[in-house]
C-alpha cells in the first residue's frame, strides 16, 4: 500500500475504499460458508475416528431425570437373569398353554427342564432374521437410543439390533381396543414423578420372550417402569401380565442400562447374511452339510 | 455354494488340550463345539466375513498328503462387539487378506465337520492378530 500513498489524495481514497469493500466481501463470504464439520466420534464404530468417550462423572452432577436422550446399553452380567427377565427359579409357574409353548421351542441353551439342541435343529425365529420382539430386544446385548420428539407427544426408542423402533405415545391417548398384533406392541407412556411408566398391548406371539423360548400370548400386557437414577444410568423393571401363559405376573429384576458415548451402529439382520451363515457355519457345525447349488 | 465333505479326519493338526474359554456363550457355541479341546492348524486365508450375525474365517488347510480342506471358523463376537475392542472391518481386511498364511486355534465341531469356534489367529510373523475367543486384542 506504500506506493499508493504517493498518488493524489482522491486516488488514494478510491484505492483504500476498494480495499475495504473487498475485505468486507471476503468477510461476508466467510460468514456464509459452512462452519467446519464437527468430529463426532467414529460414526458408531463404522468409520475411522477417535474413540468416543463420555466426560468423567462429577459427584453431585445435575441432570434432567426426565431426559432419556442418547444411547444406553444393558449390563447383562450384572443384572440377575442372563438375557431373561429373572433367574430360572423366579419364573412364575406356567399355565399348561405356557408350558406347551415353552417346550415346543428348541434352542441351544439348556434351561428350566429343557435340553439344548444345536441351532441347526432348533426353531429360534431370530436364526432366520425374524423380528426379536420387544422383550427380547430389551434383553439383547446391543444398545438402544431414546429420542424425545420436539412436540413432546412421543418418545421413540430405537434398538441397534435389527434397527427396530417403537413409539411411546405421551399425548394422553388410550391404549387401542382389540389391537392387531405387532412385534413391538403398541405403547403409551406417562410420567409418575420422574418414573416413565409405559403400558404396551397388542403383541405378536410368534416372537419369543427370551432366548430360552419362554413365550407370551397376544393378550400379554407389559408395563415398564424406567428411571434415570444418575447422569449415566437408567434402571428399568418390566412386568409381564399374561394369564394365558403364566399363573401370576412375571416381574423382572431391576435392569441397568448404562449411557454409551457412541452413536448406534447399523445392525440390521440381513437374510442374505443369516441364511449363508446357517448354510456354511451353523448347519455344518452340527453335521448338516448342504450340497452345492441347492 | 460350497460343499463341505464330511466327516473329515483331523488333518495336519496339532491337537492339544485346552481350557474352555469363558466367553459369553452364543447360539450353539457350547453345544456345537467341543469346548474341552483346542485344535491348532496352519492354513491360508480364503475369505473373511466381517458381518452379522457373526464374523467367520475360511481357511484352506493342506495335510501332509497334499489334501486340501476348507475349514470354516466361527467367531463368537459380533461385528459390533469386535469393533468396541478396536477390531473393525478395515483391520480385518488388512490383516486377513485372501492368501495370508495363518495359524488358527479352534474348538472343533463335535460333529467332526471341518468347522470350529475361533480361539485365536496368529500370522506368519508370529503375531497374535485376533485374540482367544475371538475377543480381539487391544490396540
Amino acid at each position: 500500500m506504500e506506493h499508493v500513498m504517493r498518488y493524489h489524495p482522491w486516488i488514494r481514497s478510491l484505492v483504500l475504499g476498494s480495499s475495504l469493500l473487498a475485505f468486507a466481501s471476503v468477510t461476508v463470504a466467510q460468514n456464509n460458508s459452512p462452519s467446519p464439520a464437527r468430529n463426532v466420534s467414529n460414526w458408531g464404530y463404522q468409520a475411522e475416528g477417535p474413540e468416543p468417550t463420555l466426560p468423567p462423572p462429577v459427584p453431585g452432577e445435575r441432570f434432567d431425570a426426565r431426559d432419556f436422550s442418547g444411547a444406553w446399553e444393558t449390563d447383562h452380567e450384572g443384572t440377575n437373569g442372563f438375557r431373561s427377565l429373572t433367574e430360572e427359579k423366579a419364573i412364575p409357574a406356567r399355565t399348561p398353554r405356557g408350558q406347551e409353548v415353552y417346550l415346543s421351542r428348541k434352542t441351544a441353551r439348556p434351561h428350566d427342564g429343557k435340553k439344548a439342541v444345536e441351532p441347526a435343529f432348533g426353531n429360534d425365529p431370530i436364526m432366520m432374521c425374524n423380528p426379536k420382539g420387544l422383550l427380547r430386544l430389551f434383553l439383547y446385548t446391543s444398545p438402544a437410543e431414546f429420542v424425545h420428539t420436539a412436540k413432546g407427544d412421543r418418545i421413540l426408542m430405537t434398538f441397534q439390533s435389527q434397527g427396530s423402533t417403537r413409539s411411546i405415545w405421551m399425548d394422553g391417548r388410550a391404549l387401542p381396543v382389540n389391537p392387531e398384533p405387532r412385534w413391538n406392541g403398541y405403547s403409551i407412556g406417562r410420567w409418575e414423578g420422574d418414573t416413565l411408566v409405559i403400558d404396551t398391548v397388542g403383541f405378536d406371539d410368534r416372537a419369543w420372550l427370551d432366548q430360552y423360548g419362554n413365550g407370551y400370548s397376544t393378550d400379554m400386557r407389559l408395563e415398564e417402569r424406567w428411571r434415570r437414577v444418575n447422569r449415566d444410568t437408567l434402571e428399568a423393571v418390566y412386568r409381564v401380565d399374561d394369564p394365558t401363559s403364566y399363573t401370576r405376573p412375571w416381574i423382572s429384576t431391576t435392569k441397568v442400562w448404562k449411557r454409551q458415548a457412541h452413536e448406534l451402529r447399523e445392525e440390521f439382520c440381513a437374510p442374505m447374511d443369516e441364511l449363508e451363515f446357517n448354510e456354511l457355519v451353523r448347519d455344518p457345525a452340527a453335521g448338516v452339510v448342504h450340497s452345492p447349488a441347492q | 455354494m460350497r460343499d463341505q465333505k464330511m466327516p473329515v479326519a483331523l488333518i495336519a493338526l496339532l491337537v492339544c488340550l485346552g481350557l474352555p474359554a469363558a466367553i459369553g456363550a452364543h447360539h450353539g457355541t457350547n453345544i456345537s463345539y467341543d469346548r474341552t479341546t483346542t485344535v491348532t492348524m496352519k492354513g491360508v486365508v480364503a475369505e473373511f466375513w466381517y458381518r452379522n450375525p457373526h464374523p467367520a474365517l475360511f481357511i484352506n488347510v493342506t495335510d501332509e498328503k497334499g489334501t486340501a480342506t476348507r475349514w470354516t471358523i466361527e467367531i463368537a463376537p459380533t461385528p459390533y462387539t469386535l469393533a468396541l475392542r478396536g477390531w473393525n472391518k478395515r483391520r480385518s481386511d488388512d490383516a486377513l487378506k485372501p492368501g495370508t498364511p495363518v495359524s488358527v486355534k479352534v474348538h472343533a465341531a463335535r460333529a467332526g465337520t471341518p468347522v470350529g469356534l475361533l480361539q485365536g489367529i496368529t500370522n506368519d510373523a508370529g503375531v497374535d492378530i485376533l485374540g482367544e475367543g475371538g475377543a480381539g486384542p487391544a490396540r
